[in-house]
Formats: structure tokens, C-alpha cells, sequence
């Protein structure tokens, strides 16, 4: 049986070779500005054999020698379609021209019409970033984050927040990679917006289920955003003014169509509105803002080699006069270089660096820091052996430094600071994946990844007894292993295809997470500290099942999809009462663990052409944990646990110039405690609890418009739009947390008090291309 | 301290954020007995047992009445306790002994609660010191934020020297009465991170004071059982519901389900004057 499989799997590589074969291969690129377009498609002879191009805009086909009539095509592009005579290796190289109607997709798009149906991934959506610049959104300011909120399975922490869940993961079970680095804390003022500046982004693919073995890290979810390289053809900018923040992109040619930059920089201007108002509170002195500096510069040795330098730079700074100050951010730096090996095999080797952190300093008295930092290698090959096998192996490893926190008071040594030992580890993987059509109907993506984690020196490890006592302590020197995890992270992902219009998907995931927040909060805060995986905190493991059906109407221009999952997690990890994140020594004594499991249904219906265009998605859920030590060590719903989630995204074309667009969300409430009784000690009232999660928050609804205007183009060649933005129009005060107070009407009784965060924020925001 | 970090949050978030009370259905949890039991040093052991109630409009009636409270000092003859009305059972014999292991055992409705304490020496208050914090200045609980911080507003701290018994691990629990004010403004608790053959201690007591306050300083010397009850205790008090952990019932000593402590003590207590001095943490 097991050698029929195999036979199954690997006789389309053998049979290849009984015919003389030659490849083709090139990079897709945009005709105006010389961009890689990540994701396109290249069919042949009307679909009998297809690839799509990788990170780099690559790809590699093998076809049999004679014609063949090649057709690429990338949503938001006009399709070339070319007859070609094949008798050697050749390469073509395409540059697609952005079509007239490209404002008319929706946002989510796929690469090629039917891709939700005929890949063999799902439960992935890919965002466009054109459009997204027409979403309407808090203050105004266009946010990939915000808009992958409304995707199904993916729900928001809390209002307004960057911080999100994905199918019953927590908060920092996301992966998020700007050019390979990540981001560690995805948000600026406290979670308002995101780090990604629109402006530079070249693609961003969502993966909340059927991981790829290429990615591997963190438990539920992967955010891979991509930054543009820069226009190769022609000096070109862009710049944007918002409530918020202004921004001014530029990028162009340093050597025309062989080396070009990109560079963008946005940076907030509340603190200068603030000044301007008539308050005492905001002197001359009060630093109130966050800036992203992006850049990219990109070199095209010759068609087999290609250099590539990213990095971002970005911060929130607080601060009043000398007294206080506080900032906090993130800074990544990529290098890559692409290789390709004769025709057929592809290779990218990445150094990156990446850091995170947190300060704080009152007067010259107290200052206070925490953070993480990693450096990686990363050595990844594509190996294209014939058009339906697409083969991935690599291998990386990074370093980690964990800060968790140095807090200092006073001027010299005598004085009390608590100086939180720094950690180190390493982490590695190799991992191989296969994406096969095994026959016309079947297709599969398999794979294996191998990760491994260890805690090394320098550094004390602790033992602790029950009561967080210190019972042994060893010294470890640098580099000397502590402790070693591993894992087998199984990945498969099937396709069938029952017509070309519908499909049943199937997909299952292990992930391994060697990384842990420590936070209060659901949605993420600045001072939030990451720990590794250690001898006391085990790594989490999550196995996730999904099937899928797969319908598209009206030729494509509709598609639809149900997904379910299970998920089940070993090692979630809470708190015991009362721990103190900040500045706890034994923290890694009061982290409790338990067992999670997590299932839901996403419903998702999009029409993607017309005057009327976008999405619905819906998702019903339920996750909860049984953790040794918390409710009685009984099943209760994780914090972030939510039951109805649904999404309207609809947007309105009256004319090429004028798009009106509207968001409606709704959502129970997350999961809270609450108390149940009440009692008094020495004169205070005391709240009494009877179970962990057993409440619900209010539910919470919200519309948001926004109406775009496209300018015409002007004699000194610039174009221009606005956009008018509306957050909440119905001025619904919406729960963002409730506590309780004794009643100022009747004394002795207790009230409920709901705080909400925003009514009816209305923005404007200019845009310039140029 | 915590606080402090926040601080900023709460000034972006107050541009936009807006409070109302509303319903809330929350459910009635079968009453719960609460205990507070005290045997503090020469003074007479005494037991206040209460139940829960509904969360929103209290009972005012919820003392229990009936139930069989007896505590037993070491390996001495136990000692039933007197009910004296609304719920408070007294000795009339037994009184706080430094060094000594107190157990309590409650009969109620056939269930069983028992708590057990140890009686600590008595600490001794050497010195108390306040200290000012210009950089704190402006940080008001009542009214807000200041920037820059106005000469009425700088809060003090007091550090707290204590002389305590080496052979015993020490745990404090400190209340302050401010200006005459018979009111136990707050807790602190703190345990001795000394090495145990140091007599001297330094505390500090993270609370604002501001010029010219009279604050008498009681400091209970407690087990460790007592001390994570007020610590947990304390930090239910302290619990703000955006950033803190998940709320929770303080971590008592009885058991049986049982919500409240029982607490053997004794304790030192001293007066100071906060006048104006040098800024800076010595």
C-alpha cells in the first residue's frame, strides 16, 4: 500500500524524463515601475500546466519539447499571452501592464481567476495593496492590519486594535515578517496602527491554516508582508497627508532596469496639534509621536544573480519636558541574495537582523528598559523539476537575545534596581515541501519541518519549589545549551478539484513556538516582554485540521468558501493570580500551563468585479483552555474567545473617480471575569469570583465610510485623491472594558461602568503620486 | 509605580474615551462564608464570620450567627468562642502570645473550615524617614495630571527601618492613618528580602504622602500564609481593568473554599510629620 503511495507521489518526476524536456524560465515584473509581481501565473496550453512566480517574481517551468501557447496573468493586470517554440532552455521575462480597471478589485484578491478553487492552499487570503488605500479606517490611516481583521477566522483583540486572533490563537501566536525580519510589536500608539506603512508594501499573504513547512515558528498564524524594490524605470514618489500622520515616499532608478531604491518615512504630528490647542497640560516640551523610516535598495547583477537590502526603522516617543520620556520600537535589516543554479533550481540565502525594544526614564531617577533581539541566517532552494512538482528545502537558524527588564533608580551604585537576567537561544529548522499535482484533479503540498530550540548560557538557570522558591541555581557559559526542544512539524495540504468551478480542500499543521509574550492584555501593550522556551516553560505545540468547499459563481467574478477547523494546543500558557509581569524575576515560576482546543466555521462570500464589489465573511467559533491551577482546573473560554464574528466590506464605483466604500462589524463579546458576589473586609468591598471567563462582554457593532476621490491627471504629471472617512457613523459607544464602582446615586450598591474609546471620528487624507 | 506607565495611555485615551453605567446580568453565586479571624498580640482573640452577597445590592444581613468557632493556642486546651452579635465571635480568655501556633476550626452547616497562624514577634519601629520625589510631582490620584509638578503636589514616600527577630523569616503587613483620620488608608505589605542575621531593615512604603501630613505607621509582623493573603488582597484593590491579570479572590489561608483570612499578629506602630526637606532618594 505504503509503495503504491510513493510510486503515486514521485512517478510524474520519473516520467518526465522519457521525453526530451527543456525549461523555461524569467521573472514577471510590472511594465511601469520594474516591481516583482509575487504570485503570478503562468499557464500553458490553456491550463494543461501552470506554475506561479515565488517571493522574488521567479519561476521555472519544464515543459516537452515543441509550441506552446504560455499565458501570464496577474489580478489587477492585463494577461500576455505568447506562442513560443521550445527547443533549448530559454528564459522569458515579462513585464505586465497595470490595467485601467485595477481599482475595481476587491482587496483580497487571488492571482489567477479561479486560484481559490484551483490551489491547493487554503485558508490563505492575499491582500492588494491598491485597494486597501480605500478602506476606510480609524483616523483615516490605511492599515494592513486592520483590514486582515475582517477576514474570516481572524478576529481583533479590541477596539481599534492592530492586535489580533486567529482561529483561536492568541496574540502572539502571529508571525510577522516584514522582508523575512519580525516584527515583534506590530503597533504604534498603543495599538492604534500598525507599523506598515502602505506606501512600501509590495504584497501581504495571510496563512491561518495549511502553514507551508517554509514557515515555522508560531503557532497559529503567518503574516508575510513584502516591501516594493523600488521603481527600476522612472524617479517616482508618493506622499500623503492624514490627520495623524503625513507621509512622503520616493523611489527610482539608480542604474535603469539594473539597481533601484525605495524609501519611505511617515511620522505623526500629534504632539504639534496638541501644542497648538489651548491646553496647560501640553507644554513646549511634550513629545507625542511615531515615525517608520522604510528602505530597500535592490540590484540586478545579471539575470542569474540579485542583491537585496531592506530595512525598517520605526518608533513611538512619549515624553514630558525632562520629567518623563518613553519610546519603544522596532528596527529590521534584510540582506538577501537570489542565485539561480541553471534553470531549474532557485536559491535565496538572507542574513537578517531584528530587535525590539522598550525604555522609560522619570527625570534622572529612574529608567527603565526591556526588549528582545535576533540575528538569522536563512538558506531556502526552489527546485522546479517538471510543471507539476514545485520543491522547497532550506535550512536557518537565529540567535535571540531577551531582555526582559532592567529597572534603575538614582544616580550611582548604591541605589535599588532590579536587573532581570538576560536570556539567549537558538533556534533551527530545516524543512522540505513538496507542491505536486498528483493527477489533473489532485493536487497536494507535503512537507516536513524539523525545529529545534535551545536555551543556551551565558545565564543562570533557575529550580523553584512550589512555593516560587529558588531551590538550585547552575551558571551557564556563553553559547553553553541549557535546554533543548524539538519538534516534527507535519504540513499537508490536498486539493480536489471536483469541476473548475468547485472544490474540497483539506489541510492539516503541526507548529511549534519556542517564543512567549508575557501580557496582561489581549491586544498587545508596548511594555510586553518575550521569553524563550526554557527547562520550566515548555514550547507550544498546536495540530490543526481544516476542510474546505470551494464554489466560484458567475465566472469567477464570485467566489464563496466554508472552511471548518479543529485545533488543539498543548502547552497555553496564563498566569497565576496576581503575577506581576513587569520586573518579575520568578516569572518563569508563576507561568502556568494547560491545554487548549479551539474549533470553528468560516463562511466567506466575495464578488470580486462590477460597480458593486466585496466581501462577507462570518465566522462562529469556540476556543477554551483547562489549565492546572486556574478555574478549578476545569475547561473554561480562553480571554480572546468569541462566538459570532461578521464582516460586511462593500464598496460602490459611481464613476472611475469616485468610490464610496463602507465596513459593518459585528461581534459578541470576548470572554471576561466577573463577579458573582460580594463581600466585605476591613470596610472594602471586596468582589467575589466564582469562575475564570464566564462572562461576555456587550456585543459590539460599528459602520465605517469612506468616500474616495481620484483626481485627474495633472499637466505637471501628478495625480492626486482624497479621502473623506467616517469611523463609527451611528456614534455607537461600544464596550471596551467594564468595571465596577460603588453607585454615586445609591450608596452601598455597586454599578457596572462601560468605557468606550471612540464615537464618530471623522478624517480627511490627501494622497500625491507622482 | 505600575501606574506611572500607564499614565500616558490615559492621556491619549482621554482625548476620546467616554464612561457610562449600564446593566449588567450577573449571577447570584451560592454564599460563600467569609472569615476574618484576628489574634493579635494582648489583645483578645476574636472572629467575624460573614457570607457573600449579591454583587450589586448587598444584603445587609448576611452575618452568620450560628456556627461553632473554636481556636486552639499550640497543644493548650481549646477555647470556644462567644457569639457577641452581628456575627463577631470573641474569647474571653485567649489572648495573642508571640511565638505561638494558633488554630482555628469553624462548624457551620456541617462543613468543616479550619485556618492555622503563627504569631510572630513583635517588630520595632527605629526610624521613620520621608522622603520626597519631585519627578512623581503631578501625579495625582484625585485630580489628574500635572506636568512639571507644583510645590503642593510632590508626594513623599516614608521609609520604613525596622528592627525584626533574625530567627524568623519576616512578613509585614503596614496601614497608615492619615491626619487623625481613624481610617486604614491602605496596605502595603512587603516580605524581609534580608539576609536573616540582619536586625536592620529597610523598607519602603510606596504610597503618597504631601507636606505637613500626619501619618501614623502600623506595622504587623504576620506569616507567610497572612502576608499572600493582603498581598493578594492588595493587589485586588490595585487591579484596573485594562491592564491588569485576570481578577481573582485573594489567596486565603482557610480552607474549605472558605474566602477571608485568619491572622495571628503583633505590632509596632509610630507617628511622623512630613516637613519640607531635600529632594532625592538618599
Amino acid at each position: 500500500m505504503l509503495k503504491r503511495f510513493f510510486i503515486t507521489l514521485f512517478l510524474p518526476l520519473t516520467l518526465v524524463f522519457a521525453v526530451t524536456n527543456f525549461s523555461l524560465r524569467g521573472v514577471i515584473t510590472d511594465a511601469s515601475t520594474g516591481e516583482d509581481l509575487i504570485g503570478a501565473a503562468i499557464s500553458v496550453d490553456e491550463n494543461s500546466s501552470g506554475t506561479f512566480t515565488n517571493s522574488y517574481g521567479f519561476y521555472s517551468l519544464t515543459l516537452p519539447e515543441g509550441d506552446h501557447e504560455v499565458t501570464f496573468s496577474f489580478i489587477g493586470y492585463d494577461p500576455i499571452k505568447t506562442e513560443i517554440s521550445l527547443n533549448k532552455n530559454s528564459v522569458i521575462n515579462i513585464e505586465l501592464n497595470s490595467s485601467v480597471i485595477a481599482l475595481n478589485e476587491v482587496m483580497v484578491s487571488a492571482d489567477r481567476p479561479d486560484h481559490n478553487v484551483s490551489s491547493t492552499q487554503m485558508s490563505v487570503a492575499k491582500l492588494d495593496i491598491k485597494a486597501i488605500e480605500i478602506m476606510p479606517v480609524l483616523f483615516g490611516e490605511s492599515d494592513i492590519l486592520k483590514t486582515i481583521q475582517l477576514l474570516p477566522g481572524i478576529s481583533t483583540a479590541s477596539e481599534g486594535s492592530t492586535g489580533f486572533s486567529v482561529r483561536g490563537g492568541a496574540n502572539d501566536e502571529n508571525l510577522i515578517l516584514l522582508d523575512e525580519a519580525t516584527i515583534y510589536s506590530p503597533s504604534h500608539l498603543m495599538g492604534f496602527m500598525s507599523v506598515f506603512n502602505s506606501d512600501v508594501l509590495n504584497d501581504v499573504t495571510v496563512y491561518k491554516g495549511g502553514i507551508p513547512s517554509y514557515y515555522g515558528g508560531r503557532a497559529s498564524s503567518v503574516i508575510d508582508v513584502k516591501m516594493n524594490n523600488g521603481n527600476n524605470k522612472k524617479f517616482s514618489g508618493k506622499a500623503g497627508i492624514g490627520l495623524i500622520s503625513s507621509r512622503l515616499t520616493l523611489e527610482g532608478p539608480i542604474i535603469k532596469d539594473k539597481c533601484s531604491f525605495i524609501i519611505s518615512g511617515r511620522r505623526s504630528y500629534a504632539d504639534l496639534i496638541l501644542k497648538a490647542l489651548p491646553l496647560d497640560m501640553i507644554t513646549d516640551g511634550t513629545q507625542l509621536y511615531f515615525y517608520d523610516l522604510n528602505a530597500k535598495l535592490n540590484f540586478k547583477l545579471n539575470d542569474n544573480n540579485r542583491i537585496f537590502f531592506s530595512g525598517y526603522f520605526g518608533e513611538d516617543v512619549f515624553g514630558f519636558e525632562d520629567l518623563m520620556g518613553t519610546s519603544w520600537g522596532n528596527s529590521t535589516f534584510t540582506g538577501r541574495w537570489n542565485h539561480i543554479f541553471g534553470d531549474k533550481l532557485f536559491s535565496n540565502l538572507s542574513l537578517i537582523y531584528s530587535k525590539y525594544d522598550y525604555g522609560f526614564k522619570l527625570s534622572d531617577q529612574i529608567s527603565m528598559n526591556s526588549g528582545i533581539d535576533n540575528y538569522a541566517i536563512k538558506q531556502d532552494f526552489t527546485y522546479f523539476p517538471d510543471p507539476n512538482n514545485t520543491m522547497k528545502i532550506g535550512i536557518n537558524a537565529a540567535r535571540y537575545k531577551f531582555n526582559p527588564g532592567k529597572l534603575i533608580t538614582g544616580n550611582d551604585s548604591s541605589d535599588f534596581r532590579i536587573i532581570l537576567d538576560e536570556k539567549y537561544a537558538l533556534e533551527s529548522g530545516v524543512y522540505f515541501s513538496n507542491e505536486q499535482e498528483i493527477t489533473p484533479i489532485i493536487g497536494a503540498e507535503y512537507g516536513l519541518r524539523v525545529s529545534m530550540f535551545n536555551q543556551i548560557g551565558p545565564g543562570w538557570n533557575y529550580s523553584y519549589d512550589d512555593d516560587n522558591a529558588i531551590t538550585d541555581s547552575t551558571w551557564y557559559d556563553d553559547w553553553e545549551n541549557i535546554k533543548t526542544h524539538w519538534n516534527l512539524e507535519p504540513r499537508l495540504s490536498l486539493n480536489y478539484r471536483i469541476t473548475e468551478r468547485n472544490s474540497f480542500k483539506a489541510s492539516y499543521n503541526r507548529m511549534a513556538q519556542y517564543l512567549h509574550m508575557l501580557s496582561n492584555s489581549t491586544s498587545g501593550q508596548a511594555t510586553d516582554v518575550w521569553v524563550p522556551s526554557s527547562t520550566i516553560i515548555e514550547p507550544l505545540v498546536v495540530n490543526q485540521f481544516a476542510l474546505g468547499y470551494f464554489h466560484n459563481f458567475d465566472n469567477n467574478n464570485i467566489e464563496t468558501s466554508i472552511e471548518v477547523y479543529y485545533k488543539d494546543m498543548d502547552n497555553v500558557t496564563d498566569f497565576e493570580d496576581g503575577t506581576d509581569i513587569m520586573f518579575n524575576d520568578k516569572i518563569e515560576s508563576q507561568i502556568l500551563t494547560g491545554i487548549g482546543r479551539s474549533c470553528g466555521l468560516e463562511l466567506y462570500i466575495k464578488k470580486k468585479f462590477g460597480k458593486l464589489s466585496g466581501w462577507i465573511s462570518y465566522t462562529l467559533a469556540h476556543t477554551e483552555h483547562q489549565i492546572e491551577g486556574i478555574n478549578k482546573d476545569e475547561w473554561y473560554p480562553a480571554k480572546y474567545d468569541r462566538v459570532h464574528d461578521l464582516s460586511i466590506v462593500a464598496n460602490y464605483k459611481f464613476s472611475d473617480r469616485v468610490t464610496l466604500s463602507g465596513t459593518w462589524v459585528y461581534y459578541t463579546g470576548n470572554a471576561v471575569t466577573f463577579p458573582s458576589g460580594q463581600y466585605i473586609i476591613e470596610g472594602h468591598v471586596i468582589p467575589y469570583y466564582t469562575e475564570r471567563n464566564g462572562y461576555r462582554m456587550p456585543d459590539y457593532h460599528r459602520l465605517d465610510l469612506n468616500l474616495h476621490l481620484e483626481g485627474k491627471e495633472h499637466k505637471w504629471n501628478y495625480t492626486s485623491s482624497w479621502d473623506f472617512s467616517i469611523y463609527n457613523v451611528y456614534n455607537r459607544y461600544n464596550a471596551y472594558s467594564i468595571y465596577f464602582r460603588e453607585s454615586e446615586t445609591t450608596p452601598g450598591d455597586m454599578e457596572a461602568v462601560q468605557v468606550a474609546l471612540f464615537g464618530i471620528v471623522p478624517s480627511i487624507t490627501f494622497n500625491i503620486n507622482f | 509605580m505600575k501606574k506611572l506607565f500607564y499614565i500616558f495611555i490615559v492621556v491619549v485615551l482621554a482625548f476620546t474615551s467616554c464612561e457610562k453605567v449600564i446593566d449588567i446580568d450577573l449571577n447570584l453565586a451560592d454564599p460563600a462564608l467569609v472569615i476574618e479571624g484576628k489574634v493579635i498580640k494582648d489583645s483578645l482573640a476574636q472572629v467575624l464570620i460573614q457570607k457573600t452577597t449579591s454583587y450589586f445590592s448587598p444584603d445587609t444581613q448576611h452575618c452568620v450567627c450560628d456556627a461553632t468557632v473554636i481556636i486552639q493556642e499550640d497543644d493548650n486546651t481549646p477555647d470556644t468562642l462567644a457569639h457577641k452579635g452581628n456575627g463577631m465571635y470573641q474569647s474571653t480568655s485567649m489572648y495573642g502570645k508571640s511565638g505561638s501556633n494558633y488554630q482555628l476550626t469553624i462548624i457551620h452547616d456541617t462543613e468543616i473550615y479550619e485556618a492555622s497562624s503563627y504569631l510572630p514577634s513583635e517588630p520595632h519601629i527605629y526610624q521613620l524617614t520621608p522622603i520626597s520625589i519631585p519627578a512623581f510631582g503631578g501625579f495625582d490620584d484625585s485630580t489628574g495630571f500635572h506636568p512639571g509638578g507644583r510645590m503642593d503636589t510632590i508626594p513623599y514616600l516614608i521609609f520604613i527601618d525596622i528592627y525584626d527577630n533574625p530567627s524568623e523569616e519576616n512578613y509585614y503587613l503596614f496601614k497608615y492613618i492619615l491626619n487623625g483620620e481613624d481610617v486604614t488608608a491602605g496596605y502595603a505589605t512587603s516580605d524581609d528580602g534580608n539576609a536573616e542575621n540582619d536586625t536592620l531593615n529597610y523598607m519602603r512604603m510606596f504610597s503618597r504622602f504631601y507636606l505637613s501630613d500626619t501619618v501614623k505607621i502600623k506595622a504587623y509582623a504576620v506569616d507567610r500564609g497572612v502576608y499572600i493573603y493582603f498581598e493578594t488582597l492588595n493587589d485586588v484593590f490595585n487591579s484596573n481593568p485594562i491592564f491588569s491579570s485576570t481578577p481573582y479572590n485573594p489567596h486565603s489561608n482557610i480552607s474549605n473554599g472558605a474566602l477571608g483570612v485568619f491572622s495571628a499578629m503583633s505590632f509596632d506602630c509610630d507617628t511622623t510629620v512630613i516637613l519640607p526637606q531635600v529632594p532625592g532618594i538618599p
